[in-house]
């Protein structure tokens, strides 16, 4: 695939995620404008990367949702949930596609019939209130007016309306008046207005359209743009055009030919000089070059450009202490110019002419001198380098250049392999350390391979630090997703919940972020469906229930806990169906603590709502739970009250990637058991087993601890009977086992790699890690080898 | 650019879009605060309304001459 593609898929989701988070919070907080902003700006910036590819529909499906968003933003239309709903399933449809493009590299056969129906009805809320706001709209058109000229062209300083009625006159072509009303949230796309019209040819005169009055400063919204432009020039109404093309709807470009010039012209000293400047017109279309000073060879465009604007500004300039200042560097910029283009007879004129003016005050002697200059008048004009100032704003925002590096995951993996490796050469060197003193009788060199082995430890460690460092996630990575499900199952529940999110910084290895969504959707789909009441008033509580998702870190391990405050788990009930179902008898069930009645939620096949709904599954939900989260290392916890509510809290480690483990010996040879796993390592008499049956059990601490002989177990050749035995106490389902094995080993870190392939089905194991001097450790899992 | 010097918001070179929300708070933290333009090379829409809300703080003006006319009028000039 080709980076720019997957650069795009991976921001594409990104910004997708972002737009849900700000639709749902929006939803909450209608009126949030940051909100709405956020939203219509990561829709807005999807649209646009996409459109760099060639995916008609997707972009069109983003066009669609990218205007509604305006609408909201410019408040002509309301957020409701429908409409809420009908964005969300377009954004499902992008992703969707996303999906679709990352492995395939093309949006699906039919994604146009797909895209149809969608766009329809993000354009359906478009529709609707148009209708309602032509009063809004029916107010352009007059602005434009229609028979007559614009009123601002009437309001032109007259300076500018006499220069504009010359230009006209001398080149014989239109002069054109464009107005230009950006939208309010112009700057979000991207629009500079002003860059816009300062990139306008041949310009003769610009204005700013302020609004009356100015909002005060401190209710300023920075984002908005609430100027207007007005701008005169003589350029060729195409290239116009052509300039205004992507803000076509929000300009009016009108030509005004001399005549019309002329009849704008207010006061009688005006009319007066504009028809002179006509009677001077009418023979100088031929003859322009004859009333100018030495005939110029023509300037090179940039040049005339400079010198053109010199002119502009000093037209516009009327009087007061400004005025001194912009006749010096009138004369200086228009001088420089001219010197730079090999004009030094013409820089030293314009120059003495500035003395002049600015002795005087008055820019009218300038302004006739760079006139003078810059004819013959600008035919066809050559247009302005345009590019140039975009390329110059681009290079600008390079330099901010991000410090965050989006790394391919396999990458990452691959550096965590060799990690292990390091991790697992290093631990050969004790070994090596061994063998020097044992084989070859050198303490001095086992000493200093001890020395080195530790130095290489050190760095090992810290090494592993910051890769796990890396990948950590905050588990805001899933539970970001649950604002959304929440809400579709709400409203399909027709239950009203609010879901609060804390501790979404909390952090956690990717791989454990990874392996919580689906537990801890089952957990949120059975709080919804069975927890939370359909009827919560009649319960004595609030309309609204809530869901909490939160996590926290402790010590070493991340217990994420959803709670809901619905009605709770009832001990009784469970017990009842625990004996119905065939999974106790009754005294058993009798003898259950209530704590541990509710735990048997997590047993297999057990569930006690009555009717199985399409939101919660089959009695498969919390055992599946159980079991996933137990594949991940974890445990699960719940702890509920009746009538109260119900809190579920999971476990998990934070990284998964090194396990401790502790070494031992069986028959001679080594196993591994984790190392939280394991209470405590004792040595009892072999006297002190007593025989209870046909099982065995010791007695600690006053307590009688079942006793397991892992040789037995594991079908290995029994050992001689010693006086006594090495007993390792584990904690299997947080009930204590006592396994008997020959001879305890040494704690170390290893990266445990489940059995793959043909191996896969052997129970018993969690799976094998690589010791340091090449043997394949086993590592057991005591869950399976003690039922 | 914006840097505030002192009393004296000076912008210089070219000013984003991304820094009109700087330059509204330096306006907005102190009224007696004055705008020096004269290394401003170009300014963005969002800059220039705000500019053109407080011009009679600007003491200096923008070299470029586009700027320097759209920020000026007859009421509200100031000695250089």
């Amino acid at each position: 695939m080709n980076p720019l593609l997957a650069q795009f898929l991976v921001e594409a989701r990104d910004q997708i995620a972002a737009t849900t988070d700000g639709l749902l919070g929006l939803e909450r907080a209608p009126e949030d404008a940051e909100l709405l902003k956020g939203v219509f700006r990561s829709v807005h910036t999807l649209k646009g990367s996409s459109g760099l590819f060639d995916f008609p529909a997707l972009t069109a499906v983003l066009h669609a949702g990218e205007d509604l968003l305006v609408a909201l933003r410019e408040r002509s239309l309301l957020l409701d949930p429908a409409m809420l709903d009908q964005i969300l399933v377009s954004l499902d449809l992008v992703a969707g596609w996303l999906d679709q493009i990352e492995d395939t590299g093309a949006l699906p056969a039919g994604a146009e019939d797909r895209s149809a129906p969608v766009i329809a009805a993000l354009r359906g809320w478009l529709a609707a209130p148009e209708a309602a706001s032509t009063g809004r709209s029916a107010a352009r058109p007059a602005e434009a007016g229609g028979a007559g000229l614009p009123g601002w062209l009437a309001g032109l300083p007259e300076p500018v309306l006499l220069g504009a009625i010359d230009r006209a006159a001398t080149t014989g072509a239109p002069v054109l008046a464009v107005s230009y009303r950006p939208e309010a949230q112009c700057f979000f796309k991207g629009d500079d207005p002003f860059a816009l019209m300062l990139q306008l040819p041949d310009r003769l005169h610009l204005a700013v359209v302020e609004p009356d009055p100015w909002p005060p400063l401190a209710e300023y919204d920075p984002f908005s743009c609430v100027v207007g432009f007005q701008a005169l020039t003589s350029a060729p109404k195409g290239e116009v055009q052509h300039l205004l093309r992507y803000v076509a709807e929000q300009s009016v470009v009108l030509e005004l030919g001399v005549e019309q010039l002329a009849g704008l012209a207010g006061t009688p000293s005006a009319r007066t000089a504009a028809a002179t400047l006509l009677e001077r017109a009418r023979p100088a279309v031929s003859t322009t070059a004859a009333e100018s000073l030495p005939p110029p060879a023509e300037l090179p465009a940039p040049v005339a450009r400079l010198v053109r604007e010199q002119v502009e500004m000093l037209r516009a300039v009327r009087g007061g202490a400004w005025a001194a200042g912009c006749i010096g560097a009138a004369a200086k910029v228009a001088a420089n110019a001219l010197r730079y283009a090999g004009r030094a007879d013409l820089a030293e004129r314009v120059f003495r002419t500035g003395d002049a003016a600015l002795a005087a005050g008055e820019t009218a002697g300038l302004i006739d001198a760079l006139e003078a200059v810059l004819a013959p008048p600008p035919r066809p004009a050559p247009p302005p380098p345009r590019t140039a100032p975009a390329a110059t704003s681009t290079e600008a925002g390079h330099e901010r250049a991000s410090t965050v590096l989006r790394v391919d995951q396999a990458r990452i993996d691959a550096l965590m392999n060799l990690i292990g490796e390091l991790v697992v050469a290093k631990n050969g060197l004790p070994f090596l350390a061994r063998r020097a003193e044992n084989v070859y009788g050198s303490r001095e060199m086992a000493r200093e391979i001890k020395e080195q082995h530790a130095v290489i430890d050190r760095i090992a460690l810290e090494l592993r630090t910051s890769i796990m460092q890396v990948r950590m996630l905050p588990v805001s990575a899933v539970f970001q997703r649950f604002p959304r499900l929440v809400r579709d199952l709400s409203r399909k529940l027709g239950k009203a919940v609010e879901l609060v999110i804390e501790g979404e910084d909390t952090q956690a290895d990717k791989t454990v972020i990874e392996s919580l969504f689906e537990p801890i959707l089952h957990l949120v789909r059975n709080s919804l469906d069975h927890g939370i009441e359909c009827d919560r008033p009649a319960a004595g509580k609030p309309e609204t229930a809530t869901v909490t998702l939160a996590a926290t870190q402790d010590n070493d391990q991340v217990v994420i806990r959803v709670a809901d405050d619905g009605r709770g788990i009832d001990p009784a009930a469970m017990r009842r169906k625990a004996v119905e179902k065939g999974l106790l008898d009754e005294d058993q069930a009798a003898r259950l603590s209530d704590a541990d009645a509710v735990n048997l939620i997590f047993a297999a096949g057990f569930s006690t709502a009555a009717e199985v709904t399409d939101v919660s599954g089959r009695g498969v939900g919390m055992d599946a739970v159980r079991m996933a989260i137990e594949k991940a290392g974890g445990r699960v916890e719940v702890a509920s009250t009746v009538g109260a509510g119900t809190a579920v809290s999971l476990h998990l480690p934070l990284s998964m990637a090194v396990t401790r483990v502790m070494t031992l010996s069986v028959s001679g040879r080594q196993f591994g058991i984790p190392m939280d796993e394991i209470a405590e390592t004792v040595r009892i008499p072999r006297a002190d087993v007593v025989a209870i049956k046909d099982k065995e059990a010791f007695l600690l601490r006053d307590r009688i601890i079942p006793l397991l002989h892992l040789d037995r177990i594991l079908e290995l050749p029994p050992k001689a009977d010693a006086e006594e035995i090495a007993v390792l106490v584990a904690h299997v389902d947080k009930q204590p086992v006592g396994l008997a094995i020959e001879a305890f080993g040494e704690g170390m870190e290893v990266i445990v790699k489940p059995l793959e392939g043909p191996l896969a089905d052997v129970t018993g194991y969690l799976g094998t890690a690589l010791l340091g001097d090449g043997r394949v450790l086993l590592v057991l899992n005591l869950k399976e080898i003690t039922v | 650019m914006i840097r505030l010097d002192g009393a004296v918001i000076r912008l210089e070179d070219h000013c984003p879009v991304e820094e009109a929300e700087q330059l509204l708070e330096l306006l907005q933290g102190s009224d007696s605060r004055t705008l020096d333009l004269s290394g401003c090379l170009s300014a963005h829409t969002a800059v220039l309304q705000l500019l053109l809300v407080c011009r009679d703080r600007i003491t200096a003006r923008p070299p470029a001459p586009a700027l320097a006319i759209v920020l000026q009028t007859n009421d509200a000039v100031r000695a250089d």
